[in-house]
């Protein structure tokens, strides 16, 4: 399908991974924004062919805007693209009913095939890999993967807002903890259960110095034990990160977590039980207790 | 007030296994009521208890009947009646096609003020079906959500997550919210409510008599095992601490990561 492709930003502009997939299919590269202006300046620059912008009202949530997000996509169908945050998945998939387009996660590559559209992408928690094929209208779900590269800025169409009724944002907070970026990391920790204590983070935030590295965790340790911020926890339910190193300390490497770090070129686990999952899912695994190991290793690394 | 929860009766995809050729057999894996649509029907059943409303679960099944055990399981855990869209044609239903089927049975059973979810099936994973589901109700949605209160008569007010912290909002009109799964902690059926399921009134709804679907249809062209699941594998004795973290630090090096 020659059809022009539809990127959704909500909010935020951290949508290179968007735009490059885009760019691999043929036809006009369209961005639909709804965020301040800043966030459309940075589209508008990121390589995109045009820009429709949406000024969501502070005192709304992005949310309430899905049926402007329709009534642009609905005379204009194309390959949809979105990423996984919240209000994202929410306009994302107003724009995938208004088309009636199928939806496809873990999209690893996008290719037109003469009318139609090819993708392959992870299905089941990323247990298989499927190639479909799809003739029509087609929504593709992927991750962010952090701010695109400036370029020269095309112009910027603002359209009127029209917000669903009774919808109100009655309240904001900003978490006090460092804002994780896992995604750009090139080396990410990893903590899983096997950390007894929280106040055994530190063993943790010492070997990430010595390796300049991202501290990241399992679900429970953000949700449940809140030990860390809920942007660090990687998985299918949390981060996808691609780092060049994924270190996995006293993490039993379920699926769940597994798929958030698929991307990684080298995977290292530190690990008591050698039966683990983790085992299978890293090239390499230090079959030990982490606290002897991890103290062993930032010294090894500081060069102590 | 009146409260749907969209529940699926699906087996987790840990439990299926896939042959070399990425083929996912599901016979072995059992399907239950996953721990975020339980957690879903819990929120569902505290605030109806709070403004004496109705919770109505509705599930969608590929399956020419309804599987008792599905809405047994799901009954015990709170809601006051099923509605069940069976249908084998809905076998491997697409994500958009379920959102869609699920968005007419919303209609069908009418007068609904709120539609709860968990944020993520147990086997597909797309997180995408209640944004879909809302997006073909023409109604806000709302993902990833922590909590949700009743504020007056049939509003909640509800708060997410953002990049930097949360939002709280309040929504004084029908919408669809996609729990996560520690938003509540859901209750473990007792004796009692087993038993009372069991008597509660379950509704199969026809596909046919929800109209036709718009949802574009796609085809599956092929499988494969994920390559990249191709671990070097390689287990370094930690016997000796500190030989193995000498040999960990030396590949970290070659590796160029440290
Ligand atoms: C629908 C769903 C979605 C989910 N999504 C996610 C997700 O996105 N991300 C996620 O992470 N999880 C997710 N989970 C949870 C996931 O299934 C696992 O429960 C979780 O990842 C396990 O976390 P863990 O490895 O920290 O803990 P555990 O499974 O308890 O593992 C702890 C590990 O530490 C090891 N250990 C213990 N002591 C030591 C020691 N002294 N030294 C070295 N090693 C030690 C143990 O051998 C064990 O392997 C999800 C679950 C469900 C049902």
């Amino acid at each position: 399908m020659a059809a022009d492709t539809w990127i959704i930003v909500a909010g935020q502009p951290g949508v290179k991974n968007l735009i490059e997939i885009a760019r691999g299919l043929t036809g006009q590269v369209r961005a639909l924004v709804v965020g301040t202006e800043d966030v459309a300046d940075t589209i508008a620059a990121a390589g995109v062919d045009e820009v429709v912008w949406v000024r969501p009202d502070p005192d709304i949530p992005l949310e309430a805007y899905a049926t402007t997000v329709q009534s642009v996509v609905q005379d204009n169908p194309g390959v949809l693209i979105g990423g996984r945050n919240p209000a994202e998945r929410v306009l994302f998939g107003a724009a995938v009913a208004t088309l009636g387009a199928p939806v496809f996660t873990g999209v690893s590559s996008v290719a037109a095939d003469g009318d139609d559209v090819v993708v392959k992408h992870a299905a089941f928690g990323g247990i298989t890999e499927q190639t479909v094929v799809i003739s029509g209208p087609v929504g593709l779900v992927v991750d962010g993967g952090g701010l695109p590269e400036p370029g020269i800025a095309v112009a910027i169409e603002e359209i009127a807002a029209e917000a669903m009724n009774d919808v109100r944002v009655v309240g904001r907070s900003e978490s006090t903890d460092e804002h994780a970026d896992l995604a750009s990391a090139a080396r990410v920790i990893g903590v899983g259960r096997g950390l007894k204590k929280e106040e055994d983070l530190a063993l943790i935030e010492e070997l990430a110095q010595a390796l300049k590295a991202e501290i990241g965790c399992t679900r429970p340790l953000a949700e449940g034990l809140d030990w860390l911020g809920r942007d660090r926890y990687i998985g299918i339910s949390g981060a996808h990160i691609a780092p060049k190193l994924y270190l996995a300390v006293g993490v039993s490497g379920q699926l769940q977590h597994i798929d958030g770090v698929r991307g990684a070129d080298l995977i290292v686990s530190i690990n008591s039980d050698p039966r683990a999952p983790m085992t299978a899912e890293a090239d390499y695994s230090l079959i030990g207790d982490l606290y002897k190991l991890v103290p062993a290793l930032t010294s090894a690394l500081s060069g102590r | 007030m009146r409260i749907v929860v969209a529940f699926k009766w699906a087996a987790d995809y840990q439990e299926a296994s896939v042959n070399g050729s990425g083929e996912v057999d599901w016979s072995r894996a059992r399907p239950v009521v996953s721990s975020y649509d339980a957690v879903a029907i819990e929120v569902a059943r505290q605030i109806a208890d709070a403004v004496s409303g109705e919770v109505i679960g509705l599930s969608v099944i590929g399956e020419p009947t309804v599987p008792s055990m599905a809405t047994k399981t799901a009954l015990a855990r709170g809601l006051d009646r099923v509605v069940v869209v069976a249908d084998e044609t809905l076998n491997n239903a697409s994500t958009t096609q379920t959102g869609e089927v699920l968005s007419r049975a919303i209609r069908q059973i009418g007068d609904v003020d709120l539609v709860l979810a968990g944020d993520s099936s147990i086997d597909v994973a797309a997180k995408m079906v209640s944004s879909i589901a809302a997006g073909f109700l023409g109604w806000p949605a709302f993902t990833d959500v922590g909590n949700v209160n009743v504020t007056h008569g049939s509003g909640v007010e509800l708060t997410r997550p953002t990049a930097v912290g949360s939002e709280t909002f309040t929504v004084t009109r029908p919408t669809v919210v996609a729990l996560t799964a520690d938003a509540v902690v859901a209750r473990v059926p007792g004796m009692k409510d087993i038993l009372a399921a069991g008597k509660k009134p379950v509704e199969q709804l026809s596909l046919a008599s929800l109209g036709d679907l718009e949802s574009v249809p796609y085809t599956v062209r092929g499988t494969s095992r994920p390559s990249h699941g191709a671990r070097l594998q390689k287990v370094i004795d930690a016997t000796d601490t500190s030989a193995a973290v000498k040999q960990l630090a030396g590949i970290l090096r070659d590796a160029g990561v440290s």
